[in-house]
């Protein structure tokens, strides 16, 4: 099977065009977190949410906000706190007095990007309403199912320091992200850009530049990147490796892995790293976007044991040692 | 007065009671004879001493010894003689002793006899002669005891024997040793010598370029599976599970050429492209990267084996 390779490079560099403008509009914003800015697009692009965990003062919300401000679309932040109600998230009917009948109040869950902020503070029937909305891209209010816009996305926070006070989310409702990313510190030169950009008195603010018709075309540009059979059974091993280490060497992992990732991992890993190809402007996925990508999609489905956890070893450890073992294709 | 004389007679009694299990009698009651063995179990390579006693109440002088001849041994010889004379008051009571004393070595083991000696001697008071005879004595002649110092030799000679194995125990050891390092060298050699063999070997096996119909996107793969490997037991480095770019980073960490790495890349590169673009490769492409591969494992051969880069290079 010979693959118009030439056709997919030339429609992949065309659609990918508006991602150099979308980078530099939230550069102007945000110093650094170049790994949390690809991630964003990378999630855009492959239509999944994604869980940014980080201390507090990364500026996750803030990129966010920014990434949200250059598409011309609409962005809803909710703050997630105990006393929040299902309602609050996707919406209620109200009584109209007049016409003595109910109409529909939509929650704010009806945008295009959603920042659910400190996810872990609200009880577990709020999580599942937005979760459940993530999955179905549709919410049901009073009798009446609406469709969530495209594109839809969420891009939730949590932070890992302060577990009081706080609904952990379950690990069924977390492999419905598509990547967990874990937010890092900036290096030093950049703490002091963001300290001289931010204590400025006219703060930068990113424009609208890319629409969501954008968005869309160069989703479908996505998937027209072509990914080798070699490069699907590589995806495959991977995640066989985090169920069945032992088959590939792994004996040591044996005792450490509890569950391994589900089928979704291997979707998401498919799709992010052909979202990763198109960033990378190619037509093609390599082993290269897999092990660029793996750790994000896999870091929240590989569910360790407690003799990991005596021994502390952590999930990502776990990934690690498999991606250096799986011979690359 | 009365009662030390009783004492006395009690003494000389209780003497006489003791001794007489020994001592044979004479004629005369005034002389008492006693023979005996010290010890009775002699081994063969030590001595007895035979002590002969004569005692009597009153002075040393009061009976003159006239006879009293040297006994009579068997499977003994006599090495030394002594005597003395003694005096003692006992309860108020005179007694004058003699004794003759026979130090003896055995000749032979098994048993050992002293005669019984006739002593005759003579009352000087009365004039009157007696004559008495000591009982026989036997003596156990067992086997002789370890003498000091004859063990000596033993552990020197134990020790010079212990020494030299020991010294022929680590001349060996040292040679071995020796001998196992010179064959790890040689072996190293040879495998390193037969590192390029061994993948250029590989390399003709895996992709036949004089084939008509070879596919070159999977010749292509084979290719790349051939360096990796190559590279990965030239550097030690997990280059199997390691993507191009990360080839590049593990060979600049390992100290690479910049040359190799450059090759490497330019294969890999050329590589990923076929395996994963979908796109067919070009034959010349194939060719390009094969004569690379080539060159790297003839270059890495030359210093060593030179008619096979020779070869290579025809």
């Amino acid at each position: 099977m010979n693959i118009d390779i030439q056709a997919i490079q030339a429609k992949i560099e065309r659609e990918s065009a508006f991602v150099e403008k979308i980078t530099a509009e939230v550069g102007k914003v945000i110093v650094g977190q170049n790994y949390m800015i690809e991630r964003l697009l990378i999630g855009l692009l492959a239509d999944g949410h994604i869980l940014l965990e980080g201390v507090p003062g990364l500026a996750k919300t803030m990129t966010v906000k920014a990434l949200s401000a250059a598409i011309k679309t609409q962005f809803q932040r909710i703050q997630f706190t105990p006393d929040l109600l299902p309602a609050d998230i996707v919406g209620t009917m109200i009584y109209d007095q007049k016409n003595g009948s109910f109409s529909t109040k939509k929650g704010p869950i009806f945008s295009n990007l959603v920042l659910a902020d400190e996810i872990n503070r609200s009880p577990a029937k709020v999580q599942s309403a937005l979760l459940e909305a993530m999955q179905e891209r549709q919410v049901t209010i009073g009798d009446t199912t609406f469709p969530l816009p495209a594109p839809f996305l969420v891009l939730a926070t949590q932070n890992p320091i302060e577990q009081e006070g706080t609904y952990p989310l379950p690990e069924a409702q977390v492999d419905r992200f598509m990547l967990k990313l874990s937010v890092g510190y900036p290096d030093r030169n950049e703490e002091l850009e963001i300290m001289r950009r931010m204590t400025r008195v006219d703060l930068p603010q990113a424009s609208a530049v890319v629409s969501p018709q954008e968005i869309i075309n160069a989703r479908r540009a996505v998937h027209e990147v072509y990914i080798d059979p070699k490069i699907e059974n590589y995806i495959v091993d991977i995640v066989f490796a985090t169920r069945k280490p032992k088959e590939y060497g792994l004996d040591e992992l044996a005792d450490l892995i509890a569950y391994g990732a589900s089928p979704r991992a291997s979707i998401y890993l498919s799709m992010a790293s052909k979202a990763h190809a198109f960033l990378s402007r190619r037509g093609y996925v390599t082993p290269e976007d897999i092990r660029s990508i793996a750790m994000d999609v896999l870091r929240h489905r590989v569910i360790i044991t407690y003799e990991a956890e005596a021994e502390e070893i952590s999930a990502e450890d776990v990934v690690r040692k498999i991606i250096n073992k799986v011979e690359v294709p | 007065m009365r009662i030390i004389r009783i004492a006395a007679a009690i003494a000389i009694f209780f003497s006489s009671l003791g001794i007489s299990s020994l001592q044979a009698q004479g004629e005369d009651e005034g002389i008492r004879v006693s023979a005996s063995a010290q010890p009775n179990e002699v081994p063969l390579n030590r001595t007895a001493v035979v002590t002969i006693r004569l005692e009597w109440a009153g002075d040393l002088d009061r009976y003159e010894i006239t006879r009293f001849d040297n006994p009579l041994v068997e499977n003994l010889n006599i090495i030394e003689t002594a005597s003395a004379n003694q005096v003692q008051v006992v309860g108020g009571l005179q007694v004058a002793r003699q004794e003759y004393q026979y130090t003896v070595k055995p000749d032979g083991l098994g048993m050992a006899y002293v005669d019984g000696i006739i002593i005759r001697y003579a009352d000087r008071e009365t004039g009157k002669e007696y004559r008495l005879a000591s009982s026989r004595l036997e003596l156990k002649v067992v086997d002789p005891l370890p003498e000091p110092g004859s063990y000596l030799w033993l552990v020197i000679l134990l020790s010079i024997l212990l020494s030299s194995l020991i010294a022929i125990y680590l001349v060996r050891r040292i040679r071995a040793r020796r001998a196992e390092a010179e064959r790890l060298a040689r072996s190293q050699a040879a495998s390193e010598v037969s590192l390029e063999q061994k993948y250029g070997e590989r390399l003709r096996e895996e992709i036949d370029l004089r084939q008509p119909d070879l596919d070159v996107n999977a010749a292509f793969g084979r290719l790349a599976g051939v360096l990796r490997r190559y590279l990965a037991a030239k550097y030690s480095l997990p280059l199997i599970s390691a993507t191009t770019s990360e080839v590049r980073g593990l060979m600049a960490e390992a100290g690479a050429d910049e040359r190799v790495i450059a090759d490497t890349l330019a294969v890999l590169e050329s590589a990923d492209i076929a395996k994963f673009s979908g796109a067919a490769q070009m034959r010349s492409e194939l060719e390009r990267a094969y004569t690379i591969l080539e060159g790297m494992l003839g270059t890495d051969t030359a210093p060593r084996g030179g008619a096979e880069s020779a070869k290579r290079d025809d």
